[in-house]
C-alpha cells in the first residue's frame, strides 16, 4: 500500500501534464474544425465515388471529415499517440525505474514480496491511466462541443475516448513486459518513442493492406474508428486480442520480475 | 578520439536495432508496394480526372502512389518521423547522459577541455547518422529495384535520403541544444520528446489546414517537401535555415555546457 501511495504520489504531476498536453492538442486541432469541415463536404463527394479498393490503395481515410466525429476521430489519432507513448513510458519506467537510480536494492530488501512490489507499481500505473481518462473525456467532451457548435452522438463520442484507455493498457502491459526483459534500459523515453512509432507505421502500412491477420500485429489496428462511428461498438475479436494480450505480457512481467536479478549498489 | 570510440561502441547496439527495422520496415512496404501495383492503371486514371484542388486536398498532386517512385515518397515521410526520433533522441541523450548515470565527474575531470569533448560526441553523433542514412539509403535501393518494373528510382531515393539526412542533423543539433541548456539531467530528454511532438503535430495540421502554412518554418517536417525534393528541388532558403538552426543549436551546446555547474 506504502508503495503504491508513494508511485502515485511521485508519478501524479506528470500525468497531468501529459493529459494537458493531449487537450491542448486536441483544441488547437479542433478550432480548425469550422473552416475545414466546409471543404471536406467536397473531398467527401468526391471519394465516396471511389471503389473501397481504391480508397484503400491510396491510403485514403474513410473518415467524413465534414461532421464532428469524423473529425473528432481523424484528429483523435494523434491524441492516441501521445497516450501511447505515456503508456508505454510509465509502464517501462516503474519495473525498471528503481535499477537507474541504484535504489533497487533498497527497495527490494524490504520485507514485501516482489510480487507485491511490482503489483503495487502497475496498479499505480493503471490507477493514473484510468485517471487519465476520467479528466480527459469530460474535457474533450467540452472542447468538442465548444469548437464545433454541433450536436453529436455522446454515446459513440464515448466509444471513440476509450479506445485510448484500452490501448493506453496494452501499451502498459508491454512497457511492464519491456522493463524486465531488456537489460540494462538507458533511456526510457527513447524506446518509448521508437516502439509507439514504429507500432503506429506499421497500422498505416497495414491500412493499405488491409490484411485482417496482419493487424494482430499492431494494437493501433484494434479499434477503428471508421468502424466504431459506423455501428457504435468495437469489433470483438479485436478487443479480445486486446485483453488477452494485456493479461499475458503483464503476468509474463510480474513472472520474470520475481526472479530478476537485482543489482546492489 | 578515444571519446568518438566510447561514444560510437556505446551506441553501436541501438544504432544496430534502429538499422535492423528500418530495413525491416522497407521491406514490408515494397512487398506492399507489389499489391498496390495491381491495382495500378485503373487508379492512376481516376487520380488523373481529378481536379486539381481536390488532388492537392487529398495530397496526391505531387505523388502518384501506384507508381514506385511515387510510393516510396509516400512511403518516406515515416522514415522522416522515425528518423527524426532517432536523431533528436541520440542528440540529447548524448549529452546529458554523463550527468544522468553520474559519469560526469569521472568524464570532466579527465585533462580534456569541455569544448573537445563535446566535439567528440557530436562527431559520434554524425557518424551514427551517416550510417543510419547509408544503410536507408541502401535498403530502399535494393528493396525498391527488386520491385520495379520500370526505369530505376535511385536518382530520387538519393535525393530523398540527402533530405532524411538534412532532417536528422537539425534534430540531432536541437536535442544536444536542449541537453546542453537543460540543468536537470532527467528533462533534457522529456523537454527533446516534447518539442519533437509539437513539431509534428504541426507539421500535420499545416497538411490539414493549408491556411496556417506561415508556421512552417517553425517545423522542419515541412522544410524539405516530398515532391519537389524527388525531382531535386531543395528550397534554398530551407537549406539556409538547416545550416542556421543546426549552427545556432549546436553552437548553444557548446555555450550552455561550457559554463555549466554539473551535477554529479
Amino acid at each position: 500500500m506504502n508503495i503504491y501511495r508513494q508511485e502515485n504520489r511521485m508519478n501524479l504531476p506528470a500525468m497531468l501534464y501529459w493529459t494537458l498536453g493531449m487537450l491542448l492538442g486536441l483544441l488547437f486541432f479542433m478550432l480548425m474544425f469550422p473552416a475545414i469541415s466546409k471543404d471536406a463536404v467536397v473531398i467527401t463527394e468526391v471519394t465516396k465515388q471511389f471503389p473501397p479498393a481504391v480508397i484503400r490503395a491510396l491510403g485514403l481515410n474513410t473518415l467524413d471529415l465534414s461532421t464532428v466525429l469524423g473529425f473528432y476521430s481523424y484528429v483523435f489519432v494523434f491524441i492516441l499517440l501521445v497516450g501511447a507513448i505515456y503508456a508505454l513510458k510509465s509502464g517501462i519506467s516503474t519495473l525498471s525505474e528503481e535499477i537507474r537510480a541504484k535504489t533497487a536494492d533498497f527497495l527490494v530488501s524490504k520485507p514485501v514480496r516482489r510480487t507485491e512490489i511490482a503489483a503495487a507499481k502497475a496498479l499505480s500505473v493503471v490507477t493514473l491511466i484510468l485517471l487519465q481518462t476520467i479528466i480527459y473525456v469530460p474535457l474533450a467532451f467540452v472542447v468538442t462541443k465548444l469548437t464545433t457548435q454541433q450536436d453529436f452522438d455522446g454515446r459513440i463520442f464515448l466509444a471513440i475516448n476509450l479506445t485510448l484507455m484500452l490501448l493506453q493498457l496494452f501499451f502498459v502491459a508491454l512497457g511492464l513486459l519491456l522493463a524486465v526483459v531488456i537489460k540494462r534500459i538507458r533511456n526510457v523515453l527513447s524506446i518509448a518513442l521508437g516502439t509507439v512509432f514504429a507500432l503506429w507505421v506499421v497500422q498505416m502500412l497495414n491500412q493499405t493492406l488491409a490484411d485482417p491477420a496482419l493487424a494482430y500485429l499492431t494494437p493501433f489496428a484494434y479499434f477503428d474508428l471508421a468502424g466504431i462511428i459506423a455501428s457504435g461498438g468495437y469489433q470483438a475479436n479485436y478487443l479480445v486480442a486486446d485483453i488477452i494480450l494485456i493479461i499475458t505480457f503483464a503476468a509474463l512481467a510480474g513472472f520474470i520480475y520475481q526472479r530478476q536479478d537485482m543489482p546492489s549498489v | 578520439m578515444n571519446i568518438v570510440a566510447r561514444e560510437l561502441r556505446a551506441n553501436l547496439k541501438s544504432l544496430t536495432i534502429w538499422c535492423i527495422a528500418m530495413i525491416l520496415l522497407i521491406a514490408v512496404g515494397m512487398i506492399k508496394y507489389a499489391g498496390l501495383a495491381g491495382a495500378g492503371p485503373g487508379v492512376a486514371e481516376l487520380i488523373g480526372q481529378l481536379p486539381e484542388a481536390i488532388k492537392s486536398i487529398l495530397g496526391l498532386d505531387w505523388l502518384d502512389p501506384t507508381t514506385i517512385a511515387g510510393y516510396y515518397g509516400v512511403f518516406f515521410l515515416y522514415f522522416m518521423l522515425l528518423g527524426g526520433i532517432h536523431a533528436v533522441m541520440l542528440g540529447a541523450a548524448i549529452i546529458s547522459k554523463e550527468e544522468r548515470d553520474k559519469t560526469a565527474d569521472f568524464l570532466f575531470v579527465k585533462p580534456v577541455r569541455r569544448r573537445r569533448v563535446i566535439t567528440a560526441k557530436l562527431s559520434a553523433v554524425m557518424v551514427n547518422l551517416v550510417v543510419f542514412n547509408l544503410v536507408t539509403l541502401l535498403a530502399s535501393m535494393f528493396f525498391a529495384a527488386r520491385y520495379n518494373t520500370g526505369s530505376s528510382i535511385n536518382r530520387q531515393i538519393v535525393c530523398l535520403m540527402l533530405a532524411l539526412f538534412f532532417l536528422q542533423v537539425i534534430f540531432a543539433a536541437i536535442g544536444a541544444g536542449i541537453s546542453g541548456l537543460v540543468r536537470k539531467p532527467g528533462k533534457a530528454l522529456s523537454y527533446a520528446a516534447t518539442l519533437f511532438l509539437v513539431m509534428f503535430f504541426l507539421s500535420s495540421a499545416i497538411e490539414l489546414y493549408p491556411k496556417i502554412d506561415f508556421l512552417q518554418y517553425l517545423t522542419p517536417f515541412r522544410y524539405f517537401p516530398i515532391g519537389p525534393v524527388m525531382q531535386g528541388t531543395f528550397e534554398p532558403l530551407f537549406i539556409v535555415l538547416t545550416i542556421a538552426i543546426s549552427l545556432v543549436f549546436a553552437g548553444l551546446t557548446y555555450l550552455a555546457f561550457q559554463k555549466r555547474d554539473l551535477l554529479v
